[in-house]
């Protein structure tokens, strides 16, 4: 049985190629820059030509795809890669299982932002799925690497790329911290963001945030919201202020040590969900609680 | 004036709306209702039994058509105190006699049927929006409603949006209610299935309980428990007088008082084991007939709660029958004046003859005084429960000491609260119902 | 310019309910938009706002009961003058590729157009693949993660905002954009959106096709709730804030 492996960032070739190898017995990883040292059978190059956009690789990886035949597709979750990914599968007449977090009997991915899980079989010949970080973590890859090239194919009709800019990280690392504080739509106003910020400061942890925070009104960086699409966080304290708990976020940061919740209605689904909840107005309770620590 | 884009405009897809706009479609006039909720009966509230009779008369076919939960053929009062209950409990075929029955029902369901009905005789329906005032031309006749920026014009206006109706008090200048008029409301719906719930309340199958409690349920405050049997779950909740219900102003908050009262041994077991699925709170006018404000206006008819029309007893609350049949009252008085041609407040005057020759007037008058018998009355809802304690107690324990006879079990008991007051209270009450 | 956005109908996730063997009861959940396909609508009804004579077509396929008056209205009133839906039961629960074969027979319907606009992720699956599935069946590009978009005559020019990096790329016409949810607020429709859309052309048929699942599930369960105190205080009682700072600093 073949594995390909199909990732744009090394430590997710290098994981996706760990876990290919429970599942087959020959690794094919397509890269489409350097490729991580040791980690699969056979490294597929592709070099995407200068003013074309990733995503139109698929057809060239579609080339290697028909070429190695495997029966078993893993996938990195970016976008540029889940429009690979996409593309294959409808080439082979199949659908991609997304986001998978694990596999047992079938792929089990977050359904409904987190109401259920869901556990999935393909219905076809070949196995398509996009997989989570951290679903094969402590599995080591290994293989001799056999590098080749692949001629490019050109889309019929390709995206021109125009511009490409790098999108500055504030550098927290929120996985590291041992305590979150987040803020959500309770917060009227960007500067009451600083009383969630202090109390973060105050805990020696970071300042994360739901999502609406990061769209429409741009008040925190995109790359600092918790929930089934951002990020899957388990400090030991984690404090939600003015979130009202939807199970979008919720996934997020339920399998932290400790949940604590703020919000000013008693009503609020995170008082199901949280260790310890206040019934306040964010703006009281804050710097009351800052004064107290 | 420029024709105006519809006949007429309900505001408020309740009880009383959708009947309103129901009549008016049915007679081939153009309506529009504008339903603040995102479907009707979204946060509709109320305590769960509707008397049938003013329904029959819009919908001669509703038992069969209407979402109905359970008929009511059993009826039981309670009287409580901290730890015991006194109960009468009641069951007769007159309760289930047709124009004298009642059901119980669930505002989402009930009054998507209403909307329904409306909108299958050719009502249009704008959901999700409040409207925010009335308009009016230069002599001050209601032309239409305004919400945001959008402005829909009518040549008659019903104004149905329930209890607190702030278009009322801003754009036709009725009084707000005072707080001693208003009650608040909590209601819990907890799921059993059906067959447990016939059991629990000794009733045939599809057939249902109401109950009514006085007395500890409201820790001796004015007002008082309801719970009503649904097909598959039961309504449980509280009315108590709104001076009670500001937190902070009473010693026992509301939402703690409803969770003391489905503690209470008389009702623990009831719903044991059942899951609470939906909790809501509402507020109850209870002044009664003379909190019924002006609702005939050139251009304009006020219906259901906005218009006052609920009878708080304390122990019962009856609201929906008198919103239906205002509904149906104010929505042909408005066909009759648009097809008069005349809509100003004289042309829709029927309305008001139509209401006052109706139980609905006639009955808020009948009980006018209870509401202040009951604000004074304190003693029904804390010395009462406990006198049936111990006239009960006296009459059922035994304990091998030889008994004294009943009259001098009895006396002291009554003795205790003097025989005359208790006599004249009672008179009082009496008259007043 | 004619612009489609598909937007898919799905139960309002707020009200789904979890049956003590932690299966999922939809019974009281009522259809709606999913969510960020509003603002793929949205984006289509600013892009034909910027380009004159535009139309702005929204097509969806799902259950028979997405064909609901209420929840056409709702869409229609959102800047968008006609839709078209495939509402039949064959049609509920499909995965991506079914989903593309069947709005490709849809979009044969609508007549000639210039790009089809998607949401971000359907709220049940947000598999971000019926966009991509649907680009491969028909045989034109597609991007996502797109934060805006302008018209620059056959093609698009589109800033996607991607996990690392902006991208601003040219796309040529006729393709699929899947948005991202910053790209445009979800407008609140008013009564005259509402009472206009009740009059706007909606065509709403079945299908004869049958569309064969490429994904089996296995099983849909709620997850095991995670044990939590439920501690919960009220600011205003004595004592509460330093109460809760004890915990948080024992928690730590
Ligand atoms: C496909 C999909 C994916 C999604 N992914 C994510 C995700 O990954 N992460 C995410 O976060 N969301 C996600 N969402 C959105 C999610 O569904 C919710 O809309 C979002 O989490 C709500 O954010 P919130 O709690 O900040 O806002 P709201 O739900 O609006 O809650 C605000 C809360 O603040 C309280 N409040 C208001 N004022 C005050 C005050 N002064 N003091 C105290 N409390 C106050 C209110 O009572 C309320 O409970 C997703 C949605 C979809 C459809
Ligand atoms: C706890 C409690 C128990 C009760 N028990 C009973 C009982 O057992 N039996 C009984 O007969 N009655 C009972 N009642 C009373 C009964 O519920 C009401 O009298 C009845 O619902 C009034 O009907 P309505 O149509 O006037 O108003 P509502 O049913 O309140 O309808 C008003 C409608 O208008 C809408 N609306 C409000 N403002 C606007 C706006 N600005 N623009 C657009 N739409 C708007 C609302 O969303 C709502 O749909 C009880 C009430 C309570 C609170
Ligand atoms: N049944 C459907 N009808 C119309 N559009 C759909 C449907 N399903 C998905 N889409 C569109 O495809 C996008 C991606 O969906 P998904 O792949 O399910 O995450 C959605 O945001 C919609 O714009």
């Amino acid at each position: 049985m073949k594995a390909l492996v199909i990732a744009e960032r090394q430590d997710a070739a290098r994981e996706l190629a760990a876990g290919a190898r429970t599942m087959a017995d020959e690794v094919v990883l397509v890269s489409f820059g350097e490729a991580p040292e040791g980690v699969a059978d056979k490294i597929a190059r592709i070099s995407v030509p200068e003013g074309a956009v990733l995503d139109d690789a698929a057809d060239t990886v579609i080339a290697v795809f028909d070429a190695e035949a495997p029966s078993v597709v893993l996938v990195e979750p970016t976008r540029h890669m889940k429009t690979i990914a996409g593309k294959l599968a409808a080439h082979a007449g199949a659908s991609v299982i997304t986001d998978v977090m694990s596999f047992e009997n079938g792929a089990k991915s977050l359904y409904f932002g987190g109401v259920a899980e869901r556990v999935q079989k393909p219905a076809t010949d070949v196995a398509f799925y996009t997989v989570s970080a951290g679903a094969f973590a402590g599995l080591e890859a290994s293989g001799a690497n056999v590098a080749e090239d692949v001629a490019w194919v050109a889309p019929a009709n390709p995206v021109r790329l125009l511009a490409s800019k790098p999108i500055e990280k504030s550098g927290v690392d929120l996985f590291k911290a041992d305590a979150v504080v987040a803020a959500g739509r309770g917060f009227a106003e960007e500067a009451d963001l600083d009383l969630a910020r202090a109390l973060a400061e105050k805990l020696g942890g970071g300042l994360a945030c739901s999502r609406p925070l990061t769209e429409g009104v741009n008040w925190l960086p995109t790359e600092l919201y918790v929930g089934v699409s951002g990020l899957m966080l388990s400090p030991k304290v984690y404090v939600a202020a003015g979130i009202s708990g939807q199970m979008q976020h919720m996934v997020g940061c339920n399998r932290s040590g400790s949940v604590f919740a703020i919000n000013k209605d008693k009503n609020a689904p995170v008082f199901k969900q949280c260790d310890y909840g206040i019934v306040g107005d964010v703006k009281d309770v804050l710097p009351a609680l800052v004064e107290a620590l | 004036m420029a024709e105006a884009d519809f006949d007429a405009i309900v505001v408020g897809s309740g009880c009383a709306g959708a009947v309103a706009a129901y009549e008016l479609a049915k007679a081939g006039k153009s309506v529009l209702v504008v339903e603040r909720g995102n479907f009707a009966g979204a946060k509709n509230m109320t305590g769960g039994r509707i008397y049938s009779h003013s329904l029959k008369k819009v919908f001669p076919d509703f038992e069969q058509e209407a979402p109905l939960e359970r008929k009511i053929t059993h009826e039981r009062m309670a009287f409580m105190d901290p730890e015991s209950q006194m109960a009468i409990d009641f069951t007769s075929p007159e309760l289930a006699e047709e124009a004298k029955d009642s059901y119980s029902v669930l505002r989402a369901p009930f009054d998507q049927w209403l909307a329904s009905k409306a909108e299958d005789a050719g009502a249009e329906y704008i959901y999700g929006i409040a409207v925010e005032e009335l308009l009016k031309d230069e002599r001050g006749k209601v032309v239409g409603v305004r919400a945001g920026e959008d402005e829909i014009t009518a040549e008659v206006t019903i104004v149905a949006e329930g209890v607190n109706s702030l278009l009322c008090e801003r754009s036709l200048g009725n009084p707000r209610p005072k707080p001693s008029q208003m009650a608040v409301g909590i209601k819990q719906v907890f799921e059993l299935p059906a067959a447990q719930i016939e059991d629990r309340f000794l009733v045939p199958e599809g057939e249902g309980a109401a109950m009514l409690f006085v007395g500890d349920c409201t820790h001796g405050n004015v007002g008082g428990g309801f719970l009503y049997t649904n097909k598959d779950s039961i309504s449980l909740g509280l009315v108590a007088t709104i001076s009670l219900a500001a937190d902070g102003a009473n010693e026992t908050p509301v939402y703690q008082m409803l969770e003391d009262f489905k503690n209470h041994p008389a009702v623990a077991p009831i719903i044991r084991g059942a899951k609470l699925v939906e909790h809501s709170g509402h507020m109850v006018p209870e002044g009664g007939y003379d909190m019924v404000p002006r609702y005939v206006f050139d251009g304009a008819l006020v219906a259901g709660e906005s218009a006052g029309l609920c009878m708080n007893m304390g122990y019962q609350v009856r609201g929906m029958d008198f919103a239906v049949a205002s509904g149906q009252m104010a929505g042909l008085a408005a066909v009759k004046a648009l097809n008069a041609g005349d809509t100003s407040a004289s042309g829709l005057s029927s309305y008001k003859t139509a209401m006052e020759d109706s139980f609905v007037i006639k009955d808020l008058e009948t009980f006018r005084r209870w509401p202040h018998v009951m604000e004074g009355w304190s003693n029904m809802f804390t010395d009462y429960p406990v006198m049936a304690r111990e006239i009960f107690n006296a009459l059922f324990s035994v304990d091998g000491e030889p008994q004294k006879p009943l009259a001098r079990r009895m006396m002291p008991i009554v003795k205790k609260r003097g025989l005359l007051k208790l006599a004249g209270e009672v008179r009082k009450a009496v008259k007043s119902l | 310019m004619n612009i489609v956005a598909a937007f898919k109908v799905v139960p309002d996730d707020q009200d789904i309910q979890v049956a003590p063997d932690r299966s999922l009861d939809y019974s009281k959940a009522k259809n709606t938009v999913s969510a960020y396909d509003l603002n793929a609508i949205e984006a289509a009804a600013q892009l034909a706002a910027a380009e004159p004579g535009s139309k702005v077509v929204a097509v969806s396929a799902g259950p028979a009961s997405i064909d609901d008056s209420k929840l056409k209205k709702n869409v229609l009133a959102r800047g968008v003058d006609e839709l078209y839906l495939t509402a039949d039961d064959a049609c509920a629960n499909l995965d991506a590729n079914a989903t593309a074969a069947v709005l490709a027979e849809l979009l044969s319907k609508v007549g000639a157009w210039d790009v089809v606009l998607c949401g971000d992720g359907s709220a049940d699956n947000y598999a971000q693949q019926v966009d991509v599935q649907l680009a491969a069946r028909l045989g034109v590009p597609v991007v996502n993660g797109a934060t805006r978009i302008v018209a620059k005559g056959d093609a698009l020019e589109v800033e996607r905002t991607l996990e690392d990096v902006v991208e601003t790329v040219e796309v040529p016409l006729p393709a699929i954009v899947s948005v991202a949810p910053d790209i445009a607020e979800p407008r609140i429709p008013g009564m005259k959106d509402i009472l206009a859309a009740g009059k706007k052309p909606m065509n709403v048929a079945g299908t004869d096709a049958s569309f064969g699942a490429k994904v089996e599930v296995v099983s849909c369960q709620a997850p095991e709730q995670a044990d939590r105190k439920l501690e919960i205080i009220d600011a205003s009682e004595d004592g509460a804030i330093e109460r809760f700072a004890a915990a948080l600093k024992a928690a730590l």
